[in-house]
């Protein structure tokens, strides 16, 4: 018997560091809230933990808070959140989790998946690894900051892939919700 | 011939059906500028200097690689564009090891043109100083990868009009390097007829005439032209 796609969502639910209590593979039907995915099937915080986001759409997708969990899933309002089904996963992320080292971490893998076609793709990616980096040592000013919402706007909007164009939206939605979480790192 | 009609920059176009907007901007007297777009090529779309905006579409689009259709409306200069092509520019400048002053392109090459045009003075990202090499093997041209773009066009032109093929990209991402042959010294590839049709093609000082020193690289636009465009137009001498 086939999955109706637009019925059912399978997804792999995951968490950093400490996350949920239970993690796997998992199908709910669309509707389904971020909070019951997360209560729910997965246990809630594990270790005493609080839950302040996740992340969906894997690393061209985006965060979505602890605030907005009531929001019923499906392609549209995960749209609308800044984020997107994209491959399907959910990593729960805890409040032990820096949203920038989480940003971070995604661009080096674009960095290193990027093919090198395209300049915004092949040189911006590895600007804004850069940037990141600067930013989690403590190095980086506003300027920097400025710098890292300018490039990744053109990355998004110039790329010729799929990959360049979702590569930023890590740094944007996290910048979205989490603005404070880099403000604290400058200097 | 079937005709569109479109707008360019608000102005009325009317022009073959399967033009690209490059063309048609062209046409109209609109520069636009680009850094992979070679004539008589195919092309790759990878420099992405040449976006426009179309109206009623919020993705931006490669005029190089985009046909014109009926009705459509085109804006080639606006506020947004000019800035993320100075963005693009600076970030070139930055991925590679540009020093002009020893440059055998300095004075002519399309990469310092581009930036002018863009009116780019210093480059707001950091410069990553990439470990590259010269290849001096070829008897009468050499490749200096310090000021490669990676904009293919030695590897079209190669392939497309002399059909040779010397030129491949390898590796990937920052790592991506123009090679020659399988990755041998350009100098061992039998390939290679010497035709120069690479050393024309370059927008940069990249490949170059041995013997060529600081700002000798002369680019004449009606050559390069003439070899990628003269099979087309019959205009082979012999
Ligand atoms: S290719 Fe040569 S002249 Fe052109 S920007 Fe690079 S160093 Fe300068
Ligand atoms: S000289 Fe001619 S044949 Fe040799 S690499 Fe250049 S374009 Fe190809
Ligand atoms: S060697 Fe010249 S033509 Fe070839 S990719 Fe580099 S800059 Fe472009
Ligand atoms: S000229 Fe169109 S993308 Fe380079």
């Amino acid at each position: 018997m086939g999955i109706n796609a637009s019925k059912y969502w399978t997804l792999p639910l995951k968490g950093i560091n400490l996350g949920v209590q239970n993690t796997g593979l998992i199908e709910v039907p669309m509707g389904t809230t971020i909070r019951q995915i997360v209560e729910q099937m997965g246990g809630g915080a594990s270790n005493q933990g609080k839950i302040k986001a996740v992340q969906t759409g894997g690393p061209s997708g985006g965060c979505i808070p602890e605030n907005a969990f009531d929001t019923a899933i499906d392609y549209d309002s995960l749209k609308a959140l800044g984020t997107m089904m994209g491959s399907g996963g959910m990593i729960v992320i805890d409040e032990e989790t820096n949203m920038v080292d989480m940003a971070r971490f995604y661009m080096e893998f674009c960095r290193d998946e990027t093919c090198g076609k395209c300049v915004p793709c092949r040189t911006g990616t590895v600007q804004l690894y850069q940037i990141l980096n600067k930013i989690i040592n403590g190095e980086a000013t506003q300027a920097d900051l400025t710098k890292l919402k300018q490039l990744s706007y053109l990355v998004k909007a110039t790329s010729l892939c799929g990959l360049g164009q979702g590569a930023p939206n890590p740094i944007l939605s996290t910048l979205r919700y989490f603005e404070d979480e880099y403000l604290s790192l400058l200097k | 011939m079937s005709v569109k009609t479109l707008k360019i920059n608000g102005i009325d176009v009317a022009v073959e059906a399967g033009t690209s907007i490059l063309h048609a901007a062209q046409e109209t007297g609109i520069r636009i500028p680009t850094l992979c777009h070679l004539e008589g090529v195919s092309d790759v779309s990878a420099c992405r200097l040449c976006l426009v905006e179309i109206k009623g579409s919020d993705r931006l689009f490669p005029s190089c690689i985009t046909e014109v259709s009926e009705g459509m409306e085109v804006f080639t200069h606006t506020e947004q564009l000019q800035e993320n092509r100075k963005m693009l520019v600076e970030l070139l400048f930055a991925e590679g090891n540009h020093v002009c002053a020893v440059c055998v392109a300095n004075g002519n090459c399309e990469l310092q043109d581009v930036a002018i045009e863009v009116g780019m003075d210093h480059t707001r990202f950091n410069y990553q100083f990439p470990q590259r090499d010269v290849d001096l093997s070829h008897p009468q041209f050499g490749i200096d990868h310090n000021r490669c773009i990676l904009c293919t066009r030695c590897v079209r032109v190669c392939a497309e009009i002399e059909g040779a093929h010397v030129w491949d990209v390898a590796f990937r991402g920052e790592n991506a390097k123009i090679i020659s042959g399988l990755n041998q010294p350009w100098g061992d590839v039998e390939a290679c007829t010497s035709c120069g049709k690479c050393v024309e093609a370059c927008p940069t000082g990249t490949i170059f005439r041995k013997g060529s020193t600081t700002g000798e690289k002369e680019r004449d636009r009606t050559k390069v032209e003439f070899l990628s465009l003269a099979r087309e137009k019959h205009q082979w001498t012999r």
